[in-house]
C-alpha cells in the first residue's frame, strides 16, 4: 500500500507539483514585469477567460473531441486491417508497408487542404485528415509486434496443427497488444493535431476554429484559453488510452513494473 | 479428429504383427544452410521405435538433438534421409502429437489453465470437455493453487511444468520432450520423474526424451540413445531391461549402475567425458 502510493505520487504527483510551481512562477515574473496582456497573458486572467467563455469553449471543444475520437478509430481499425493483411502476404509487406513507411516522413499536414476539396467542409474532412495523420503510428507498431513473436511459439501452434488463422488470432494478435498500445499513444496526440489541422484549413467550429478566430480579433486570453483546454483534453485523451491499456493488458502492465523494480 | 483416429484404427492392426515399429528414423542427415556457410548438424540417423517405447537421448551440448526432435516433429526437414509414423512419411506436424519445448513456451496473457487449453482449441476442440482434465493434470503437477495465475507470476520450474501439462493434455501418441526437466532441482526433478513414469505408463505414447542427465536418461527409458559430437550421429543404443513401473530405488541396483557405467564408457570413448583416475 504504501509502495503504491509513492509510486502514484511519483508518476502524478510529481509533474504535477512541478507544473504548479511553473504557473505560479510565470504569474509572479509577469505581474513584476508588467508584461502587456496582448504578449502574454498572466495564468490567472486566462482562468477567467475560460470561466468566462466556458459554454463557447466546451461546444467547440465537443466539435474538435468528436473528430478526434472518430479519426483515431478510424486509424486503429485500419491500421489493424492493413498490419495483419501486411505480416500475412509478402506480396503486401514488398509493396503497400515499403511504400506507407516512406510516406510517413513526407509533411502530411501540407496535404490536408485537398481532404477539403475532397470531403467539403464539415466534419468528415477534420475525421480523415486525423486518420491519415494517426494510422501509420499503428501500422508501424502492430506490424512490428505482430512480428516480434517468438518463433518456438509458432513452432508450438504448428506442432498442433493450428490454422493461420488461429495463429494469428490467438498467438500474434494478442502478442502485439502492447505494441498497439504504444501505437495508440502516440496516434491519439496525432488525431488531435489532425483535427486541428482540418479546422485551421477550414471550418466554422472547433477549438482550431477558435483559436484562428481570436488571433484574427488579437485576442491572445481567448487563444490562450482555447489552448489550455486543448492541452487539457490532449491529456486526457493520452491517459484514456494508458487506463485501457491497464484495464485490457494487466499481463503487461505488470510485467512493465516488475522490469522497472528490479 | 475423432474421424482420423476411427481411419487410422485397421492400419494399426495390421502393423502390429510384424513390426510394430512407431517410428522409423532412417538415414537423416540435416545440414543447415546460411550465408555464412553450411553446418552439418546430423549425419546418418537411424533408429526405430517401437510403438509405446520410451526412449531417452543423450548427449553434448550442440550434439543437434533439438534438431532431431524437430525433424521427428515434421516441424524442420532433414536434408537427407526419411522419417515415418507408423508407416507414412512425415512432412509436417502429425495429429495427436504432443511437444515440450526446451524453453517453457507459455503465452503471457492466458492464465495457466488456459495455456494448458491451447492446443486443444488449436485442434477445434470443446474447452469444456478438456477442462477437468486440465486441472486434475495440474494438481499431479503440483499447481492446483496456480491455475489462474500468469506465467510470469511463476517459477521457472513451475513454467516448464506448465509446458508439460500442455503437451500430454490429450495424451498423445507421439511425445517429443527436449529436456523438460533441466530448470529443476534434484527433488523436483524425481518427483516429476516418478510422475511422468506413472503417466507414460497409462498413457502408452510413444515418447522422445531428451535430457543431459544419465541417470534419469536410464531411469524413464526403454531404450537410451547416446550421441556423439557435432556432426550428430548415434554412438550406441542401451536397452535398459529394468522392469516398470520402477521405484527410484532401482538407482542403487546393480542393472541400473551398469547401464550408467556403459553410458559413460561410450562418452569417455568419444573423447566426450574424461576417464575416471
Ligand atoms: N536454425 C538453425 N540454423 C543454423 N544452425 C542451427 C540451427 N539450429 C541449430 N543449429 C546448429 O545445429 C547444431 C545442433 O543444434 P541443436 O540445437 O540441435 O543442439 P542440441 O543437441 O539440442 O544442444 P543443447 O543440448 O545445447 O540443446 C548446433 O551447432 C547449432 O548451432
Ligand atoms: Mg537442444
Amino acid at each position: 500500500m504504501r509502495h503504491g502510493s509513492a509510486r502514484l505520487f511519483g508518476n502524478v504527483g510529481l509533474p504535477l507539483v512541478t507544473a504548479i510551481a511553473c504557473v505560479l512562477l510565470w504569474e509572479g515574473l509577469s505581474r513584476l514585469m508588467g508584461t502587456p496582456e496582448y504578449l502574454l497573458p498572466r495564468p490567472s486572467r486566462i482562468v477567467t477567460a475560460i470561466v468566462d467563455d466556458s459554454g463557447l469553449l466546451l461546444f467547440n471543444a465537443v466539435y474538435t473531441l468528436q473528430a478526434t475520437l472518430l479519426g483515431f478509430g478510424l486509424a486503429v481499425l485500419l491500421g489493424v486491417i492493413l498490419a495483419v493483411l501486411i505480416v500475412q502476404f509478402k506480396f503486401l509487406d514488398q509493396t503497400l508497408y515499403t511504400l506507407l513507411v516512406s510516406l510517413n516522413s513526407i509533411p502530411k499536414v501540407a496535404i490536408a487542404p485537398l481532404f477539403i476539396i475532397w470531403l467539403g467542409t464539415g466534419l468528415n474532412p477534420k475525421i480523415a485528415i486525423a486518420a491519415m495523420i494517426a494510422v501509420f503510428a499503428i501500422v508501424i507498431d502492430m506490424v512490428h509486434g505482430l512480428r516480434s513473436v517468438d518463433p518456438d511459439m509458432i513452432d508450438l501452434a504448428r506442432s498442433a496443427r493450428a490454422s493461420a488463422a488461429k495463429i494469428i488470432w490467438k498467438i500474434r494478435f494478442p502478442h502485439a497488444l502492447p505494441a498497439l498500445f504504444a501505437g495508440m499513444k502516440v496516434a491519439i496526440s496525432l488525431a488531435l493535431i489532425g483535427a486541428i489541422v482540418g479546422e485551421f484549413v477550414a471550418s466554422n467550429r472547433g477549438l482550431g476554429y477558435f483559436i484562428l478566430v481570436s488571433q484574427g480579433q488579437f485576442d491572445t486570453v481567448r487563444m490562450f484559453a482555447a489552448l489550455t483546454i486543448l492541452s487539457t483534453v490532449g491529456l486526457a485523451l493520452f491517459y484514456a488510452v494508458v487506463g485501457a491499456e491497464h484495464l485490457l493488458l494487466p499481463w503487461q502492465v505488470a510485467r512493465r513494473r516488475a522490469s522497472a523494480n528490479a | 479428429m475423432t474421424a482420423a483416429v476411427v481411419e487410422m484404427r485397421p492400419e494399426r492392426r495390421l502393423s502390429e504383427k510384424p513390426t510394430s515399429d512407431h517410428l522409423v528414423i532412417d538415414g537423416v542427415c540435416k545440414t543447415y544452410r546460411s550465408q555464412r556457410g553450411s553446418l552439418e548438424a546430423l549425419r546418418d540417423i537411424s533408429l526405430r521405435v517401437r510403438a509405446g517405447a520410451f526412449v531417452s537421448i543423450v548427449g553434448p551440448s550442440g550434439c543437434g538433438k533439438t534438431t532431431l526432435l524437430r525433424c521427428v516433429a515434421g516441424l524442420d526437414h532433414p536434408t537427407a534421409g526419411e522419417i515415418s509414423l507408423k508407416g507414412s512419411a512425415v512432412s509436417g506436424p502429425p495429429d495427436n502429437m504432443g511437444m515440450v519445448f526446451q524453453r517453457d513456451v507459455l503465452l503471457d496473457w492466458r492464465t495457466v489453465l488456459d495455456n494448458v487449453l491451447l492446443l486443444t482449441e488449436f485442434r477445434g476442440l470443446p474447452r469444456r470437455d478438456w477442462i477437468d482434465r486440465a486441472r486434475r493434470l495440474l494438481a499431479v503437477f503440483g499447481l492446483a493453487s496456480f491455475e489462474d495465475r500468469y506465467p510470469w507470476e511463476l517459477s521457472g520450474g513451475m513454467r516448464q511444468r506448465v509446458s508439460i501439462c500442455r503437451a500430454i493434455l490429450d495424451e498423445p501418441e507421439l511425445l517429443l520432450m527436449d529436456e523438460p526437466f533441466a530448470a529443476l532441482d534434484a527433488f523436483t526433478r524425481d518427483e516429476l520423474n516418478l510422475e511422468l513414469q506413472t503417466l507414460s505408463q497409462r498413457t502408452q505414447s510413444t515418447t522422445l526424451f531428451i535430457t543431459h542427465n544419465i541417470g534419469e536418461a536410464i531411469f524413464l527409458a526403454d531404450q537410451v540413445v547416446v550421441m556423439d559430437r557435432r556432426p550428430g550421429r548415434i554412438a550406441t543404443v542401451l536397452d535398459v531391461d529394468i522392469p516398470k513401473p520402477r521405484a527410484l530405488s532401482v538407482r542403487e541396483g546393480r542393472a541400473f549402475a551398469e547401464i550408467g557405467r556403459q553410458v559413460r564408457q561410450t562418452f569417455e570413448d568419444l573423447g566426450i567425458l574424461r576417464a575416471s583416475p
